[in-house]
């Protein structure tokens, strides 16, 4: 269906669509005299309480609505960096203090207050596992105990156990700060959820099923935006995405697939933005299966699989290959000497014939609806351990209940998201005791449990490094790529996004 | 009392299919990894969900809980917007009325007449053109035929929005898509309800009598030319819901036909309900509405249903 | 009709000739030329596809399809291929009426008969009042002799019965005093003991306006007693025109001899007694139906009687005929007699002889409408075989054998066996069914007006085809027919029927001595014909002093 509608699209778009282009001047669509940016995504969130909704609409939308404590640098080493507290302090290993930046302001003009913060983090917010909030909440607040105000401008931060990553914690995914006036005003999430109030760039102007118009918050403390209002709008369909753009209905539309870059970059007041998020595209075995048991056939699996061919034949080239299960994101963590993984079919091979692989087929499971060009990626791959001899049973499910279903077994694909940047967030949430059904390994078990509870960078670095050892000796999965996404902009919008599922506007302007 | 035994029949097919929806969402699998990836989501969140989604126990237990809310008129809340599930749908109904009805106007205006015209014409030049444009007007996809006007009116005349709701401008592509597509079809059942009724011996007798062409059309073949095209004109209006899953997503409209494929993808039980409650009210009342037109339109089913 | 010239003529047709256009035309009509006298009664006659319709159809250019047209057709002065489209529509008014086959469907159903009336009257009266133009329908509808015509104005056909919607159509034809009235099977479609007023009516209407008829039938009862004129057709072609008693006495051409061979009444010759006395094959005795149409009107009694104390006997080797109305309860004695329909009380009996083993094998029934139970795309012989091998047939030469053997008893050729029923004629189709019937060796064989589709030279063959069957296998029939020439013709045994009642159960040698019950008068007396059939006097005892043709 996917690629019908493409290829529909392709076959429309050719010569006959785009061979006007340029004669047409009538800017019907713009909005007159404002500098509004259009923004079409695939899909609207539905509610704008960052506890409620955590996926990519909210990802696009919420982080120009809302402020964490702390943030961190995207766009380049991923250090940690001051936002609502203009500096913190750890007090040891399950405390730290933060001084709120003075003189911030809500949407609704009133300022923030160390109230605020610590309704944000409160048991009935987060904690009680009846609030509608608990599920996201868990997903990287699950070790925060309690914040607490100290005085008028500083809040404490407890944890449950000793936790290296508190800091990061605060800058993750349900931990922005909303107003506690505004949400009891507004009779709690549901009523919240629509006319939410942050202190973040934009405010909420409406929220309805065609489209979330946000205006500039003129007081934002970190300076006023370059544009008036950002409206993001609903468009599901690729073609009609990539149509809206060129029709100038939109500036900016997400989700572009790297087989329809051409459709977009044919019209040459547009082009291609994006690249590389932090996610790891991966293959991942189960060990109950009793073929792949065997770690020689698991390596030799991985031996056989040519990455930089699927990078360049599937995405343009434009993702990249990491070395072990590391982004350069991770800052200190980041091991830039780590060897490239070999791609050697005859190692592979030899791999399988030591360890008496017969062809008894594999299962491979795949969601086609995933991760982009899946069904491609899964028979490139198949393709290759057909050279080497392994015989695949390719099976192509709906969901993950399917996915997972035991027995049957064998490998899938998957992706390792890495939302904030520490191990511990990636290669460690990803393959720890959780998932031990499906592959073991206790000294990496007993490294992740240092990684995890040391406060000692240097003892965390170790662990980390010897974690990707067994990770490529012991290999749970086979990495292939980081995961891309890519928009397609006009030229004339000044905007750069960030290696990351979010998309930030604090900087973009119109031309 | 026929209305009585009406309503208990539209009880017991709502029974069924609020049960095969239920049946149908839980035979693919545990709905909570339908709607997370647990790549993504910690077990102590789904575990989470599952706690407050009301996922937990027996399918059982869980199938009366659901059937229990269900004629209470509890519609209950929403997974995917968190609140409650009648409002997120009645949000997006103005939408698809807005769709389906001025696509019903385009369906009637377009195919009565140019079926009629056919039927006149029948076998000739006109009638063979206008068949051949039905059939590609009914075998061209949805979307294809929304993406060429997309590509035409908006990217290379920029003459009309691509995307969005609010505007007339932008209920003109989604509307002729539906429209032109449901009418191509209509103008075949108008082609053939008029060469039927063409064929009446009461029309024969008509122009024996030396009635006008004209009176006799006006007076004797479209009245019993109506009688068919009243049954199936709902069936077709009910079937652009549908078709508006695939047309609301080509033009960012933001309707229910759209929100039905959303929920099933979401696994979102309470808004499906209340859609399904309500595309089955639609049915039950247009069938009514049918029935009460058909005996107005034909007095020999009056007389059965008084006797 | 008010030019004295041609006031002699009111018709004439020269030379016609239609046929379906194309590549290659198929003639319909050849070389049909006629004349209608002013006041005359002309009859066009033949069987179904001999053209007559067509025939009449083409003289006021209604034909339902495009035809190549030859010749000339001349009414009321005007030559009516020729006219224009607006002179068409005015001679369609003012020069000629038309009364078509099945009135109900001749009127549009979904109208009141006032507005059909009215929007007609309009036509002539173009500037006048509405309560004026409602007047004259009124006047129309008593001129034909319709009661309560007042009311009648605002009720649908629907609500008449067929030969009240007779009478509508002949008044709406009347309304432009035309100078011919074209009849096209105006009766077939009726009851029987409708038929008669309508035939009366056309007749008075006839008198009174000093009106030209042409009478297209292929009932030849009908028109030896009221036409002037007639003439035959047979394949799109005339074989023989003159005057009544010319024709009727002395027919010359082989077809129209052959027509009315099959179309007179033979008078039974036969001992009938004494079939009385072999061994029942079918008994109903004390029989009870009642058809409600909704359960209100079960639990108030409100219901239509089918079968009310029904008794009769049906021995083997014996034809009873099942006569009486529609809605007389014939065709639900058939389906009770299957086990189609279970009656409310009373027990309906099939004696299973030593040949049949299964009892409920042994009742077999054909349809009035031979092609609807025939599989159009299957050949007979497959069909044939169908049935055998569903009842355990294993044995192909077995089933072929006996296969040969029934359509030999049924008349068939072997050829049909190897067509698709699309190519069988209509008497072929009947008898196919026939065959099928057998095929099981019922011991009863149940046939609901067998002939009624069929035309009349087939309906000969297909009666033959009956007698033999019962003489050579001795297969009891119950025969189910409206048609008193069917009863004379072949059956034994008559029962009549009146609203699920059995009015009359004898020897079919007693039928027309006199005596009988008024209804079963009724029906002798609306009969085409019956003059002639009253003059035969029966003897006590039931032998028959009178044996010919009428």
């Amino acid at each position: 269906m996917q690629v019908t509608r493409r290829s529909a699209m392709t076959l429309l778009g050719a010569g006959a669509a785009y061979g006007l282009l340029g004669a047409p001047t009538i800017c019907f669509a713009q909005a007159a005299g404002s500098s509004t940016l259009r923004v079409a995504l695939d899909e609207l969130p539905k509610q704008l309480d960052p506890l409620l909704y955590q996926t990519n609409p909210g990802y696009r939308t919420m982080l120009n609505i809302y402020d964490t404590l702390l943030t961190v640098n995207y766009a380049g080493d991923g250090a940690l960096k001051p936002a609502l507290a203009e500096s913190w302090k750890r007090i040891d290993a399950q405390t730290i203090e933060l001084v709120l930046r003075q003189g911030v302001l809500f949407h609704d003009g009133s300022p923030l207050t160390v109230d605020d913060v610590v309704f944000s983090f409160s048991f009935g917010r987060m904690f009680d596992p009846k609030s509608p909030g608990y599920g996201v909440a868990q997903q990287f607040l699950s070790t925060i105990k309690s914040v607490d105000a100290v005085d008028a401008k500083t809040v404490r931060v407890t944890s449950k156990v000793a936790d290296p990553a508190l800091e990061l914690r605060l800058t993750a995914w349900g931990s922005q700060i909303v107003s506690k006036k505004a949400f009891e005003a507004a009779g709690g999430f549901a009523g919240f959820a629509r006319k939410p109030v942050g202190t973040g760039p934009f405010s909420v102007g409406s929220l309805s099923p065609d489209a979330v118009k946000l205006k500039a918050f003129a007081q934002y403390w970190g300076g006023k935006p370059n544009i008036e209002a950002l409206t993001y709008s609903s468009s599901p369909e690729l073609s009609s995405r990539i149509a809206g753009l060129a029709s100038n209905d939109f500036d900016i539309i997400t989700d572009v697939p790297a087989d329809q870059f051409d459709a977009v970059t044919r019209d040459s007041s547009l082009e291609i933005v994006g690249g590389t998020v932090a996610s790891l595209r991966i293959i991942k075995f189960d060990t109950r299966n009793e073929v792949l048991k065997d770690v020689r056939v698991r390596k030799a699996l991985g031996l056989a699989v040519d990455r930089q061919a699927i990078v360049d034949a599937l995405w343009q080239g434009k993702v990249d290959v990491p070395h072990g299960h590391q982004l350069p994101a991770y800052g200190p963590f980041f091991d830039a000497s780590r060897p490239a993984y070999k791609y050697d079919p005859t190692e592979a091979k030899k791999l399988l014939d030591a360890a008496g692989y017969k062809g008894q087929p594999i299962p491979y499971r795949i969601r086609t609806a995933a991760y982009g060009p899946e069904l491609a990626t899964a028979q490139i791959v198949v393709s290759m351990w057909e050279q080497i001899g392994v015989k695949i049973d390719l099976q192509i499910v709906e969901n993950f209940a399917q996915m997972m279903a035991y027995p049957g077994v064998g490998m899938r694909n998957g992706v390792d998201p890495v939302l904030v940047n520490d191990p511990l967030f990636g290669l460690w949430r990803s393959y720890d005791r959780s998932q031990k059904d499906v592959w073991t390994n206790e000294e990496f078990f007993t490294l992740g449990d240092k990684l995890q509870s040391s406060i000692d960078l240097g003892e965390r670095k170790q662990a980390f490094a010897k974690m990707m050892d067994i990770f490529d000796a012991d290999p749970p999965g086979i990495i292939l790529h980081t995961m891309g996404v890519f928009y397609g902009k006009k030229k004339s919008i000044k905007w750069k996004p960030i290696p990351s599922v979010y998309m930030d506007f604090r900087g973009a302007s119109l031309a | 009392m026929l209305l009585l035994t009406r309503l208990l029949r539209a009880v017991v097919s709502l029974w069924v299919i609020v049960t095969l929806v239920f049946v149908a969402l839980r035979a693919t699998g545990d709905p909570i990894l339908a709607i997370f990836n647990p790549d993504d989501t910690t077990q102590a969140a789904l575990d989470a969900y599952r706690e407050q989604w009301g996922y937990t126990g027996t399918i059982l237990q869980q199938y009366f809980t659901y059937v229990n809310n269900v004629f209470h008129g509890a519609f209950g809340i929403s997974n995917m917007s968190n609140r409650d599930a009648l409002s997120v749908v009645l949000e997006r109904l103005p939408a698809t009325l807005q769709l389906v009805g001025c696509s019903a106007v385009v369906m009637i205006v377009v195919g009565v007449p140019v079926g009629a015209l056919a039927a006149i014409d029948n076998g000739g030049r006109l009638d063979r053109t206008i068949m051949s444009l039905s059939t590609v007007g009914f075998a061209l996809p949805n979307f294809v035929l929304g993406l060429a006007l997309i590509l035409l009116l908006s990217v290379n005349l920029r003459l009309l929005p691509s995307n969005g709701y609010g505007s007339w401008q932008n209920l003109i592509m989604p509307v002729l898509t539906i429209g032109l597509a449901k009418a191509a079809i209509f103008t075949r059942f108008v082609r053939s309800a008029v060469l039927d009724a063409l064929r009446l011996s009461c029309v024969t007798s008509a122009r024996a009598r030396g009635l006008g062409e004209f009176q006799i059309f006006l007076h004797h073949v479209i009245p019993n030319a109506m009688l068919p095209l009243v049954t199936i004109t709902p069936l077709l209006v009910g079937s652009m819901i549908a078709a508006g899953s695939v047309v609301e997503s080509v033009f960012g409209w933001p309707g229910v036909g759209r929100l039905i494929v959303d929920s099933v993808a979401q696994r979102d039980l309470a808004v499906l309900q209340v859609i399904i409650m309500m595309v089955a009210f639609l049915m039950i009342a247009t069938n009514l509405i049918v029935d009460l037109a058909y005996a107005k339109l034909d007095p020999r089913t009056a007389l059965a249903h008084n006797n | 009709m008010n030019s004295d010239k041609i006031a002699e003529r009111v018709c004439r047709v020269e030379n016609l000739g239609i046929a379906l256009g194309g590549d290659q035309p198929i003639p319909l009509v050849e070389d049909v030329s006629f004349e209608i006298a002013k006041g005359g009664y002309f009859a066009l006659v033949g069987e179904s596809g001999s053209g007559k319709s067509i025939t009449c159809h083409s003289m006021m250019r209604l034909l339902p399809f495009k035809p190549e047209f030859k010749g000339r057709i001349v009414i009321d002065g005007q030559d009516v291929w020729s006219l224009s489209r607006s002179q068409l529509i005015q001679f369609r008014r003012k020069s000629v009426g038309m009364v078509f086959q099945d009135p109900l469907a001749a009127l549009n159903p979904v109208r009141t008969i006032g507005s059909q009336m009215l929007e007609t009257l309009r036509l002539y009266y173009p500037s006048a009042r509405a309560d004026e133009l409602r007047t004259r329908a009124i006047d129309a509808l008593k001129g034909v002799h319709i009661p309560m015509a007042e009311q009648r104005l605002d009720i649908y056909p629907h609500q008449l019965s067929g030969g009240l919607n007779q009478r509508v159509m002949i008044a709406l034809a009347m309304l432009g005093d035309p100078a011919l009235l074209i009849a096209d099977e105006p009766t077939t479609a009726l009851d029987m003991s409708v038929q008669a007023e309508v035939l009366d009516l056309i007749d008075e209407m006839r008198r009174k306006n000093n009106l030209t008829v042409l009478l297209v039938t292929h009932d030849l009862g009908i028109v030896r007693d009221r036409a002037t004129h007639i003439a035959v057709m047979h394949k799109g072609r005339l074989v023989e025109q003159g005057p009544t008693a010319e024709i009727v006495n002395a027919p010359k051409a082989e077809y129209s001899r052959e027509l009315f061979n099959a179309a007179s009444v033979e008078w039974p010759d036969r001992e009938t007694g004494k079939l009385r006395h072999n061994p029942l094959a079918l008994t109903f005795d004390d029989v009870n139906k009642t058809f409600y149409s909704t359960a209100r009107d079960r639990k108030a009694g409100i219901g239509v009687p089918a079968a009310k104390s029904m008794s009769f006997t049906v021995h083997r080797g014996e034809i009873v005929a099942l006569v009486g109305e529609s809605g007389s309860g014939k065709t639900t004695a058939a389906k009770m007699a299957l086990g189609l329909v279970s009656p409310d009380s009373g027990r309906i009996t099939t004696h299973a002889s030593e040949q049949s083993g299964s009892p409920k094998l042994n009742v077999q029934m054909v349809f009035q409408h031979p092609r609807d139970s025939l599989d159009p795309l299957m050949k007979v012989d497959d069909q044939l075989h169908e049935v055998l091998k569903v009842h355990g047939w294993r044995d192909a030469a077995a089933r072929k054998a006996h296969i040969a053997q029934i359509t030999q008893d049924v008349g068939l050729g072997a050829h049909v066996l190897e067509r698709r029923p699309t190519y069988l004629s209509g008497g072929e189709a009947q008898r196919v069914v026939i065959a099928r019937a057998l095929l099981l060796k019922p011991d009863v064989l149940i046939a609901d007006e067998p002939l009624s589709a069929v035309d009349v030279r087939i309906q000969k063959h297909i009666l033959e085809c009956f007698q033999r069957l019962r003489e050579r296998l001795g297969i009891a029939i119950l025969l189910i027919t409206h048609d008193l020439r069917v009863v004379f013709e072949i059956a034994d045994q008559v029962v009549v029927l009146r609203n699920g009642e059995v009015i009359e159960d004898i020897p079919v040698s007693l039928f027309t001595d006199g005596k009988r019950h008024e209804y079963t008068q009724m029906l002798i007396d609306a009969m085409p014909g019956k003059t002639a059939v009253q003059v035969h006097q029966i003897e006590p005892h039931g032998a028959v002093a009178t044996n010919g043709r009428i």
